[in-house]
C-alpha cells in the first residue's frame, strides 16, 4: 500500500463514514417537497396490473437516465407513486429504497469500464450530506414561516431558476463539443482552479485531476442542498465536478452514482426505520430500474461524451417547464392568485405529464444513439465482410 | 458475440431469469405478510435492506444477460470492451 492510499484509507476514509452516520437522520428528509403532517402517514395502497406496470415502466425510464448521467431518475417516481395514491412519506421513502441497489449496480457498471472516481465520489457524498443539513435548516425556516405551500413554492422557484439556468449553459457546451465535432469541451474555469494550489490537495487518480478540497467541498455542500431541495442533487453535482474540478463528463456522471448509494443507503436506513418504505413498490421499480440502470450504463460506451451533457440540459430544462406549471397552484394555495379548482387540477397534471416527457425523452435520445452506432458497426463490418470475399 | 459466447449468455439469462421469477412470486404471493413485517420499523429496517440489496444482484443479474443476449455489448474506442 503506498503512503498516499494508507493516509487516505486511514484517516479520510473513517471520516468520511462517520459524517455520512452522523448525517444519517438529515438525509432521509431529502424529499423535495416539505412533508406535512397529514403527509406522514403509514398507508400501503393495493397494486392492480396497471400500477405494476406503471411502476415498472417508469423504473426502467428513471433507471435508464441515472445508468446515463448518473442521476435524474427519481425525480418523477416520488409524484409518480403519490398518482397511484401512496401517502408522500411512503412514496419519498420507497423512492430512496430503490436509489441505492440501482445506484450500487449503475456504479459497479461503470466501475467496469473505468469510468469511476472512488475517491472522489465519497468525498463528494460526505460533503454533500453535510449539505442536505443545510438545505432542510433551510426548508424548515421557510415551511416554519410560510406553511407547506410556500415551502413547495420555495422548491419550484429553485427547480425553475438553477434548472433553466444550467440546462442552457450545459446544453450551449454540448453545441459547442458537437459542432467542432471533438468528443467534448474542456472548462477554462476548471483549468483556472486546478491550477490554485490551497492544501489539501487531493489527487483523484481516476479522473486525471488534482484540486484542492476547498473547491471539491463546496461542490458537495451545493449537491446536497439541491438534494435536500429539489430531490436531484446530481444536476447540481455533475455539472459542479465537470466545470469547476475538471472531471470529464463520462466520469463525472459515473462518479454521481457512487453518491447517489451513500445517500439512498443513509436515507433508506432511516426510513426503513421508521417503516415507511413499502417493499413490494420498490422490487416492482427495481424490477424495471436495474434493466435500465444497465443499459444507460452500456450506453455510456456507445457515445461521444457530449451526449452526457445533451440528455442532461434537455431533461433539467423540460423539467423546469415542468416544474412553472406548478407555481401558480403554490401561489393560490398561498392566497395571493385566485383560480379555479379545475384549473388546480389541470396544471398538476400538465406538470406531472411534463416531467414523464422529460423521462421518456431522455430515454428516446439514450436508446436512439445507441441503436444508431450499433447500425453503424453493423454496417462497417458487412463492408469489411465483403471487401475480404472480394480479396479471396 | 461468438455463438458460444451467445449460448453461455442464455443459459445465464435464463437461470438468473428464473431465480429472479421465484423471489418475486414469493415476495407477490405473500405480501400481506411481507408487508406487516416489513413496515414494523426499528430492527425491521435490515430485511427491507438485505432484500433489496439480494434482489438488486439477482434481478441485476438477469438484466445484464438479457441486455447481453440482445445484443448491447459495451465499447471501448476501438471495438469491444474485455
Amino acid at each position: 500500500m503506498t503512503g498516499g492510499r494508507a493516509v487516505w484509507m486511514g484517516r479520510l476514509l473513517p471520516a468520511t463514514a462517520a459524517i455520512v452516520l452522523v448525517s444519517i437522520p438529515g438525509v432521509c428528509e431529502a424529499a423535495g417537497e416539505m412533508l406535512g403532517e397529514k403527509d406522514v402517514a403509514r398507508h400501503f395502497v393495493e397494486l392492480n396490473a396497471a400500477s405494476v406496470f406503471f411502476l415498472s415502466v417508469l423504473g426502467f425510464l428513471g433507471g435508464l437516465i441515472s445508468g446515463f448521467i448518473g442521476s435524474g431518475g427519481a425525480f418523477v417516481l416520488t409524484p409518480g407513486m403519490m398518482s397511484l395514491g401512496v401517502p408522500a412519506a411512503v412514496a419519498v421513502a420507497s423512492n430512496m429504497c430503490h436509489k441505492f441497489p440501482k445506484a450500487l449496480v449503475g456504479a459497479y457498471k461503470r466501475y467496469r469500464y473505468g469510468q469511476v472516481d472512488i475517491r472522489l465520489g465519497l468525498i463528494m457524498a460526505a460533503s454533500a450530506t453535510v449539505g442536505v443539513q443545510i438545505g432542510i435548516k433551510i426548508q424548515k425556516i421557510i415551511f416554519a414561516k410560510w406553511g407547506a405551500a410556500g415551502s413547495n413554492l420555495y422548491v419550484s422557484l429553485a427547480f425553475v431558476s438553477i434548472l433553466t439556468v444550467l440546462g442552457i449553459y450545459i446544453l450551449l457546451d454540448a453545441r459547442r463539443a458537437m459542432r467542432a465535432r471533438a468528443e467534448d469541451t474542456s472548462s477554462n474555469l476548471a483549468e483556472r482552479i486546478k491550477k490554485l494550489n490551497i492544501p489539501p490537495m487531493v489527487h483523484f487518480k481516476r479522473a486525471n485531476t488534482r484540486v484542492s478540497l476547498w473547491f471539491t467541498v463546496p461542490v458537495g455542500l451545493g449537491t446536497g442542498m439541491l438534494a435536500a431541495t429539489i430531490a436531484v442533487g446530481g444536476f447540481i453535482g455533475v455539472p459542479g465536478m465537470i466545470y469547476v474540478l475538471g472531471v470529464p463528463a463520462m466520469m463525472a456522471s459515473a462518479t454521481e452514482l457512487v453518491i447517489a448509494f451513500v445517500m439512498g443507503l443513509t436515507g433508506t436506513i432511516n426510513w426503513a426505520m421508521g417503516g415507511f418504505v413499502d417493499i413490494r413498490m420498490v422490487l416492482l421499480i427495481l424490477a424495471g430500474s436495474l434493466f435500465g440502470v444497465q443499459l444507460g450504463a452500456v450506453g455510456t460506451t456507445y457515445v461521444k461524451e457530449y451526449m452526457i451533457k445533451v440528455v442532461m440540459s434537455t431533461i433539467m430544462l423540460i423539467v423546469s417547464v415542468s416544474r412553472g406549471f406548478s407555481i401558480p397552484v403554490y401561489l393560490q394555495q398561498l392566497g395571493t392568485l385566485e383560480m379555479a379548482p379545475k384549473t388546480v387540477v389541470l396544471l398538476k397534471n400538465i406538470s406531472f405529464l411534463t416531467m414523464c416527457a422529460a423521462l421518456a425523452l431522455g430515454g428516446v435520445i439514450i436508446l436512439g444513439s445507441m441503436w444508431k452506432k450499433k447500425r453503424e458497426l453493423r454496417d462497417s463490418e458487412e463492408i469489411r465482410a465483403q471487401q475480404v470475399t472480394l480479396r479471396g | 458475440m461468438t455463438y458460444v459466447g451467445r449460448t453461455g449468455s442464455i443459459r445465464q439469462m435464463v437461470f438468473w431469469g428464473l431465480a429472479s421469477l421465484v423471489l418475486y412470486l414469493a415476495v407477490f404471493m405473500n405480501q400481506q405478510a411481507v408487508t406487516d413485517y416489513f413496515t414494523r420499523g426499528g430492527l425491521y429496517a435490515v430485511p427491507v435492506i438485505v432484500t433489496a440489496l439480494v434482489f438488486s444482484f439477482v434481478h441485476g443479474a438477469f438484466a445484464n444477460y438479457l441486455i447481453e443476449v440482445i445484443g448491447f455489448k459495451p465499447l471501448s474506442k476501438g471495438g469491444p470492451l474485455k
